[in-house]
């Protein structure tokens, strides 16, 4: 692994308009300014002259590694520490070659929660006049002419505050930051649904799937759901049915979660762009939860381990394997 | 002709509108806001825009069509009658209540579906105007007034005290009819209109309708405009206006039930067919959304399908801004 270490955005600009220049890259992922309040925007480079837009700003929520599924050949792409694990493990499903992509890392300080923070202002997200990051990790808040400091806790992303892995694991240079050092953090708070009895829970997802409306966001912006042929299109034989009738919303959702599993590192954006509020995190993280037990597996840390669901033993204890 | 009302009497109002029928009130519910059933949830005291459109309530996202059977020498079929139930809806943005009518041509056209059809003709539109311009919308470009709306049965808009009322026609006077109002004049609704802070205006709409069909053959147009789309339905699901469907049977040999859905033009497989796709890239399917609302609804039923709500704007997963494109065809 390189150790460059890239000062600021205009050496970043000039870095990558050399790569584009010399054939080292074909296209780039980076940010750019967002047209509406506390959201960024994918920037997709396809020439030196597209990177003036480049801009990083406190919203940078996006893990662009989904894009690889579309946009092939030699690409270079911005990667926080998290987005750097769905790299990893896009490696190691061979989705794609270390050697076509340009990485490089960013500081990432914790992701911003506008929900969250909304929702403990007694608002809705779109009712914050305007988000700021404080000195002391938190946030200052303006919302009907009051100011309010948020602490760190109350202002990021759940994922953020139990994010192990807040530098790059996978990167050929870096861009100079406050990159936070890998301590662990606080954990997250225990899902209130995992006491549950069956019932219960069963009436809880029933709750949360009832709503779902089938389009797909949560599919199509995961890094990991990458078949190029989805069992919710097939209909030769019909297996599932594109009308949302709550039992086959269970079979895409669950379906989808077990499909993912061992490949996707939690990143959050299916949560994060659903435009009916599943709380779809509690079912990764539940996977991940049980893959560390069960297979001491975490998925996107290493390029080495072999993935869970892809490995044969011989002396595999399970009788069903052989 | 116009009526006013205080805070506390629009409440009782409310609740006497539900011996009138189904009344449904802007409610956030899971962090959403959807039009729910009044049952014993507060007026909201501040509401932007449901999430969800009120094209649900009208065409929604699963609605059983037929039902048939079959048994050794019979073959059984059932038609689902539309609900006729009577329903209020109280607090529709001046964007949605477009919406329902922009959708009617659609439904009663040269075939005329009994389900929209019956669910308008059952609904009692009361409006509201807004108090604030939502994020991503671009309403006034499309010639909605956020203030005023002739596509109800009655508009209101909020005042300190309550709300001032305009009654638009013979069905919404029947509601007012009823001791809760008190009469108000010209001055008393004129008086109740917000100022709404703006910006100025991003397009002229007749400049884009006339720019639109030279813009249609510019591919690289459409391939840079496109590029970061994810193929998701959220701009289609969570729009007031787009409205193609799936039909789908739900099947077992013997019995079935025959649903409509939404489908999105958005989705790749939305236009394959048995020898190919003739919109398979995506660029094709996002100038397909474009053109559809902006020129080819237009050239069918002389009206733009797009009400400037801004949904699609502020819940694209990646921020593919509809106005940066019509902004870039004006």
């Amino acid at each position: 692994m390189a150790n460059q270490v890239i000062e600021n955005l205009s050496d970043l600009i000039s870095l990558l308009t050399e790569l584009f220049r010399n054939g080292r890259l074909t296209s780039f992922l980076g940010y750019q300014k967002g047209t509406v309040k506390f959201k960024s925007s994918p920037l997709i480079a396809s020439r030196a002259e597209d990177l003036a837009a480049l801009n990083l700003d406190d919203f940078l929520h996006y893990n662009l590694t989904f894009y690889l599924k579309e946009i092939k050949g030699k690409v270079g792409l911005l990667v926080k520490g998290c987005d750097s694990r769905s790299l990893i493990s896009l490696i190691k499903e061979g989705q794609v070659q270390k050697e076509d992509l340009y990485i490089i890392g960013i500081p990432c300080p914790g992701q911003i929660d506008v929900k969250k923070i909304a929702f403990s202002m007694g608002c809705d997200p779109e009712d914050l006049e305007d988000i700021t990051r404080s000195e002391e990790d938190g946030v200052i808040v303006r919302f009907r002419q009051q100011v309010q400091r948020l602490t760190k806790e109350q202002a990021l992303l759940d994922k953020c505050l139990a994010c192990f892995y807040p530098q790059p694991l996978l990167y050929d240079v870096l861009l100079q930051g406050d990159y936070l050092p890998p301590v662990p953090p606080k954990l997250r708070g225990e899902d209130e649904t995992a006491r549950k009895s069956a019932a219960e829970k069963w009436a809880y997802w029933s709750a949360q799937f009832a709503r779902c409306l089938r389009c797909y966001a949560c599919r199509n912006i995961c890094p990991a759901c990458f078949c190029p042929r989805c069992v919710v299109e097939e209909n030769m034989p019909e297996w599932i049915s594109p009308v949302p009738t709550l039992g086959d919303n269970f079979v895409f959702h669950l379906m989808r979660l077990m499909h993912v599993a061992g490949t996707c590192t939690s990143c959050g954006e299916c949560e994060r762009v659903c435009p009916v509020e599943i709380p779809l995190m509690k079912l990764n993280e539940k996977m991940a939860a049980d893959l560390k037990e069960l297979f001491a597996f975490e998925p996107g840390v290493d390029l080495e381990k072999p993935l869970p669901f892809r490995t044969y033993r011989q002396e595999d204890p399970n009788e069903f394997i052989k | 002709m116009f009526f006013k009302i205080n805070q506390g009497k629009f409440k009782e109002w409310l609740l006497a509108l539900k011996n009138q029928g189904e009344v449904y009130i802007p409610t956030k519910e899971n962090n959403l806001w959807v039009y729910a059933l009044l049952e014993r949830q507060e007026w909201p005291a501040y509401f932007l825009n449901t999430r969800i459109p009120v094209k649900n309530l009208f065409f929604p996202n699963r609605q059983a069509l037929l039902s048939w059977k079959y048994e050794p020498g019979s073959m059984g079929m059932n038609s689902f009658v539309p609900e006729g139930k009577k329903r209020l809806i109280v607090g529709l943005r001046p964007c949605d209540s477009r919406s329902l009518q922009l959708l009617k041509p659609v439904f009663a056209g040269e075939y005329a579906d009994i389900f929209y059809l019956k669910n308008l003709d059952r609904t009692i539109l009361i409006g509201l105007a807004c108090s604030q311009i939502c994020p991503g919308s671009f309403c006034r470009e499309m010639q909605v007034d956020p203030q005023d709306s002739a596509d109800n049965d009655i508009f209101l808009r909020a005042t300190p005290e309550g709300f001032v009322a305009k009654v638009i026609t013979e069905r919404g006077k029947g509601l007012l009819a009823q001791g809760f109002f008190a009469e108000a004049g010209e001055n008393d609704w004129a008086a109740a209109a917000q100022e709404m802070p703006g910006r100025d205006a991003l397009f002229d709409l007749e400049i884009v309708k006339a720019n639109l069909n030279s813009f249609f053959a510019q591919e690289e147009f459409w391939q840079k405009v496109s590029a970061k789309c994810l193929n998701c339905g959220i701009c289609t699901y969570l729009c007031p206006t787009c409205h193609c469907f799936d039909i789908c049977d739900l099947r077992t040999p013997e019995k079935g039930v025959r649903f409509r859905c939404y489908d999105s033009c958005a989705f790749p497989n939305f236009t394959k067919m048995a020898v190919h796709n003739p919109r398979a890239e995506k660029w094709r399917r996002y100038r397909q959304r474009v053109s559809h609302k902006f020129n080819f609804f237009f050239q069918n039923f002389q009206a733009i399908a797009c009400v400037g709500c801004g949904r699609c704007v502020n819940f694209c997963p990646v921020n593919l801004d509809l106005r940066e494109i019509l902004t870039a065809i004006h």
